[in-house]
């Protein structure tokens, strides 16, 4: 479903990945861990279109099509979900109406018609139940006066509402309260099917605990470092990342 | 109901008199004077301004559309001016309210123009009250509760370069409430000039809430005043909205003058290309215990110039004074600009005053996130701006105007 080979992409002159390898099937689940600033937000980034990241050298395909090339909201519309770390506040847009629009701007793009109100309307109970947001907050402007977790209950919402074929998640979890925590991942684990996939871009491990990955990643100085059973996210809680970094093979990435 | 006339008077003959000596003295302001630093007069001038429209034989024009448009409805009370002459007022005599036109042979109506905005506040006003041949009046009684909304419906429709002169006394009587609808529009090509002039006068307890909205083709210039003697208790409600126009430019001037007045000042302008708009507003805390509230908002596109300048006068002897001001404002395109200026002048030491500013393109952050969701550029575009403008539709009290309003933005900002 999607293949990243050794992308490299930087922020303002500065390279933050340095040639990331990285291949998704549908059906499955990939966590990325990682210490800060090894680059995880900033794939999250460039996967999904945001401006301000220079992608200098690799490729990315997503089901065969060169998604580098395609503007944010065709890259949505493919099927490309980012759930993310800061939801934005969008005072005076409501959450109904822009959840509206979205939904048939990827219907229009599918070559649909728009959803039929009553359908829509449907959809949003059952989904927004799944999710247990209050009715009032669906009504509400997107993200305005949330607290931390409905915000992040919302993202899951929303992705529930466009049903990605591969949704990114960016720190979901920070932020979240342990029940909090239980509702978005139950949330996820209710999406997860044999035509999707998911990439958990996390700090802790505890997230995994309620979304048992396939594979967990380890992001290090902008490559992927080691990979391995969902196990790895249990020994790198254990001992941190230091034994990573010391390890041969990554020492000529580190530039001391 | 139509009045009859009253005694002759010769008081709009010396008023302009009085004004066109001013105005000869004066003439027209341009970026040399203060409240006119971003808006040269001059520049726009025309000496065909001094012509009369052709009102003999007004164009064919269909009200009709011009009532759809504006959601008008058969139970509003219609007064239509076409070029500056009214043709078109209620059939039926309406209980509480009498009005008028008055010109220097008619005698006066009962309020008499000049007293609330006064020819020498003004270098437009000058100008205003030194061509101005006659004045529309009207009178709410005391304790009216006006159901219908008075909707003016002011068309102008040349074919060849002119000037409209428009005049409005307005005096609503204690503890009656009103809302008024007034719609400037244009439906002819020629190049023009709209002076118009609106005084009222709120009697202790009235409440007023006024709609007007500007839309005039890209030929011609509207100059309009508003200004309102707000007594004891009353409170006056604005809302502006200015759509198009060469030139427009409002003067908005508030007179808080007795205890417990209020005045609230809504305002929306979109400025397309080669279009100025000026908002001048003022509100004058007079008396203690006053509260006004401000709140204009702008979205320049094109090459356009918007300037919003807000003066808050709070007297000496206006203490626990209340007023708060904001202008905020998007620009589209790099060749938009705008000069937005907040002023607060206070001469009391119990008040709470507060004002502020914003300009700014459109939200990237939200840009993004609304394209994360497979919104594209044009629909994440119109969901913030409509998002932006409806903080403003959401004020007007009537649903009908504000489904209205929401519909020409709509429009507007697809």
């Amino acid at each position: 479903m999607l293949s990243i080979k050794n992308l490299k992409a930087s922020v303002e002159g500065k390279e933050i990945l340095k040639g990331l390898n990285l291949e998704v099937k549908a059906g499955e689940v990939h966590a990325i861990m990682g210490p800060n600033g090894s680059g995880k937000s900033t794939l999250a980034s460039v996967l999904s279109g945001r401006d301000g990241y220079e992608v200098t050298e690799g490729e990315i395909l997503f089901e065969g099509k060169n998604l580098l090339d395609m503007e944010p909201e065709d890259r949505a519309r493919e099927g490309v979900f980012l759930a993310f770390q800061y939801p934005v506040e969008i005072p005076g847009v409501s959450n109904i109406n822009f959840l509206k629009t979205a939904v048939n701007e990827i219907r229009s793009y599918r070559g649909l018609g728009p959803m039929e109100p009553k359908e829509f309307l449907a959809r949003v109970k059952e989904k927004q139940k799944m999710m247990e947001l209050d009715g009032r907050l669906v009504n509400r402007s997107v993200n305005e006066g949330f607290s931390g977790g409905e915000k992040k209950r919302n993202e899951i919402f929303q992705m529930a509402m466009l049903e990605p074929k591969l949704a990114i998640l960016d720190e979901t979890d920070s932020g979240l309260d342990i029940d909090a925590l239980r509702v978005v991942s139950a949330g996820v684990n209710q999406l997860r099917s044999p035509h999707n996939a998911f990439i958990v871009v996390t700090h802790y491990q505890r997230l995994l605990d309620y979304i048992v990955p396939d594979v967990v990643h380890v992001l290090y100085q902008g490559r992927i470092v080691k990979s391995g059973p969902k196990e790895l996210a249990l020994e790198l809680e254990e001992k941190g990342y230091d034994w990573i970094k010391s390890e041969p093979g990554n020492i000529s990435h580190i530039n001391i | 109901m139509l009045m009859e006339p009253s005694t002759k008077t010769d008081a709009l003959r010396e008023l302009r008199e009085r004004a066109r000596l001013l105005f000869q003295k004066d003439g027209l302001p341009d970026k040399h004077h203060e409240e006119y630093k971003y808006c040269d007069i001059t520049r726009y001038w025309d000496n065909a301004f001094a012509q009369q429209p052709d009102t003999t034989a007004p164009r064919e024009h269909n009200l009709q559309a011009l009532l759809e448009k504006w959601h008008i409805s058969p139970d509003d009370l219609l007064f239509v001016f076409v070029n500056g002459e009214l043709i078109l007022h209620p059939e039926q005599a309406i209980p509480g309210i009498v009005y008028r036109e008055s010109d220097e042979n008619s005698g006066e109506g009962e309020s008499a123009p000049g007293t609330i905005a006064k020819p020498e506040e003004d270098p437009l006003l000058a100008r205003h009250y030194a061509v101005l041949q006659k004045y529309f009046s009207l009178q709410v009684s005391p304790k009216t509760q006006l159901g219908q909304t008075l909707v003016f419906l002011h068309i102008s429709d040349v074919s060849a370069p002119c000037g409209i002169s428009l005049h409005k006394c307005l005096s609503i009587g204690s503890l009656s409430e009103v809302s008024v609808k007034q719609i400037y529009c244009s439906t002819g090509g020629a190049k023009h000039l709209v002076h118009s002039t609106d005084e009222w006068n709120l009697m202790p307890g009235a409440t007023v809430h006024n709609l007007r909205i500007q839309e005039e083709t890209p030929e011609a210039i509207l100059l309009h005043h508003t200004c309102a003697h707000v007594q004891t208790d009353a409170n006056m409600n604005d809302y502006l909205i200015t759509l198009s126009g060469k030139l427009v430019r409002n003067n908005t001037v508030f007179q808080l003058a007795g205890k417990n007045a209020q005045s609230h000042l809504y305002g929306l302008y979109l400025t397309g290309d080669q279009m100025l708009t000026d908002n001048h507003t003022l509100v004058d805390h007079r008396v203690s215990d006053c509260y006004s509230n401000e709140l204009y908002k702008g979205i320049l596109d094109g090459k356009s110039t918007a300037v919003f300048n807000g003066k808050i006068f709070v007297r000496k002897d206006a203490q626990k004074t209340n007023a708060y001001q904001s202008n905020k404002n998007i620009l589209l395109s790099p060749q938009s600009s705008i000069n937005t200026k907040p002023q607060l002048e206070i001469f009391a030491d119990d008040v709470k005053c507060s004002h502020g500013t914003s300009t700014g393109r459109l939200d990237e952050a939200a840009m993004f996130y609304l394209k994360s969701r497979g919104i594209g550029e044009v629909q994440a575009r119109r969901l913030l701006l409509m998002a932006f403008a409806d903080d403003m539709a959401d004020k007007i009290p009537s649903e009908n105007d504000r489904v209205m309003l929401r519909g020409i933005l709509e429009n507007r900002l697809a």
